[in-house]
């Protein structure tokens, strides 16, 4: 089993960055996995791979549709990020029609701001 | 089932194809042979259940319920998924050589399913094609790597293909009201003509990888046959595993093609435990969303 880089581009004009590593035995297998485990939601436009240790890079053949084109965002874990400010959102909006549904923190708590956040 | 409307059971048998094939794969989360692996089988899995909800859309006016109804709230003898596809995942040979097996068998139908006179299914297709090309390539990697060893793994393989192969040829099985879905061009050609193709092209493959004598000693997986639904069963034709010929250098299909009843609603035990636990909470909490 070899170690491969994995490098993407964001947009087509963009360097290549290193996005990570996958193991594989050979190149064949190492660009469909590459694929699989990087770039399933659209983290790039094309990928390569360099074996560690090696200056060659290898571009995937392919890049056509690389992400899929059915929606999957749900099952992306950034898919979390903003819930806190939805909360917050939904408790000003009660508030306003006089119910207090819940407290988004404990009170007592120190806010980020007391804090000098 | 007797006046459904062909289109209907068409889409179903597809979707529930996915469906549940693809829960049989994200079985493997956690436990397939090495990380990036495990990630791309997931991966996989999840396609093939969004390629169902692409379906289940379609079928929603058709059938009168919504897409998580079609998916979760049906009863087992509803379900119209080739009978493969409800098989355990065994080892990692069985589970790469029934992937084999279904991805091929449904590029036949899919591309055959690209000139349909139904639209929306037809565009569907095409969009499906777009992402399982990768599952393909994905099974055609590992029949590579497997077939060409080590012993261990080119048996286990090969023993993979041979209890899956049989089964396999029914993804083939007649539909109901196929007849008029070829006359009304919903189905471009029959299930027996696409069978013949994919059969063709898999004979070659195998023969090439001198792993063809799974063709000739094909038998059927274990698990007895029991009907799953309330007793309104359609009664479909006898469940026998079609013959396999080898005819002027080429592996035929031989005889009336039985099928052997998934697509009207005949399953196993093993789809039973599936049901089970895959409808498990659409049936505790109705109408969830999440």
């Amino acid at each position: 089993m070899h170690i491969w880089d994995v490098l993407s581009r964001r947009k087509d004009q963009d360097p290549w960055e290193v996005s990570g590593s996958i193991n594989a035995p050979d190149l064949d297998l190492a660009m469909m996995l590459a694929r699989e485990t990087h770039f399933r939601h659209g983290e790039g436009t094309t990928f390569a791979l360099r074996a560690r240790g090696t200056d060659a890079i290898r571009e995937c053949p392919d890049p056509q549709g690389i992400g899929g084109v059915i929606s999957k965002e749900y099952r992306r874990q950034d898919g979390y990020v903003g819930v806190g400010a939805k909360l917050k959102r939904v408790h000003a909006e009660m508030e306003k029609r006089g119910v207090v549904i819940d407290r988004p923190r404990p009170k007592g708590h120190r806010t980020r701001e007391a804090a000098g956040a | 089932m007797p006046d459904e409307d062909p289109r209907l059971g068409l889409l179903l048998a597809l979707a529930d194809d996915e469906l549940v094939i693809g829960h049989r794969h994200s079985e493997w989360t956690g436990w397939a042979p090495y990380l990036e692996e495990d990630l791309a089988f997931s991966s996989i899995g999840q396609d093939e259940m969004g390629h169902a909800r692409l379906l289940y859309e379609i079928a929603e006016p058709l059938a009168g319920k919504d897409p998580d109804a079609l998916a979760l709230g049906r009863q087992p003898g509803e379900y119209r998924h080739a009978i493969l596809c409800e098989r355990p995942n065994g080892d990692w040979g069985y589970t790469i050589a029934r992937q084999y097996l279904y991805d091929t068998a449904d590029d036949v139908r899919l591309a055959a399913l690209e000139s349909s006179s139904f639209p929306e299914l037809a565009a569907a297709v095409k969009t499906i094609r777009l992402e399982e090309r990768y599952h393909l390539e994905h099974a055609r990697q590992w029949f590579t790597r497997f077939s060409q060893g080590p012993v261990e793994a080119r048996q286990r393989f090969a023993q993979g293909l041979e209890a899956a192969v049989g089964e396999a040829l029914a993804l083939f099985e007649t539909l109901p009201g196929e007849e008029r879905l070829i006359a009304d061009g919903v189905l471009p050609r029959s299930s027996e003509d696409l069978l013949g193709d994919w059969l063709g092209a898999l004979g070659g493959v195998l023969e090439e990888a001198s792993l063809d004598w799974v063709l000739a000693s094909h038998e059927k997986a274990g698990g007895e046959m029991v009907p799953t639904s309330s007793g309104e069963i359609e009664q479909g034709p006898t469940l026998t595993v079609p013959g396999l010929e080898r005819r002027d250098d080429r592996w035929v299909h031989v005889g009336e093609f039985a099928g052997d009843g998934g697509r009207r609603g005949k399953h196993t035990e093993d789809f039973g435990v599936l049901w089970e636990e895959m409808t498990a909470l659409y049936r505790k909490i109705p109408g969830a969303t999440w």
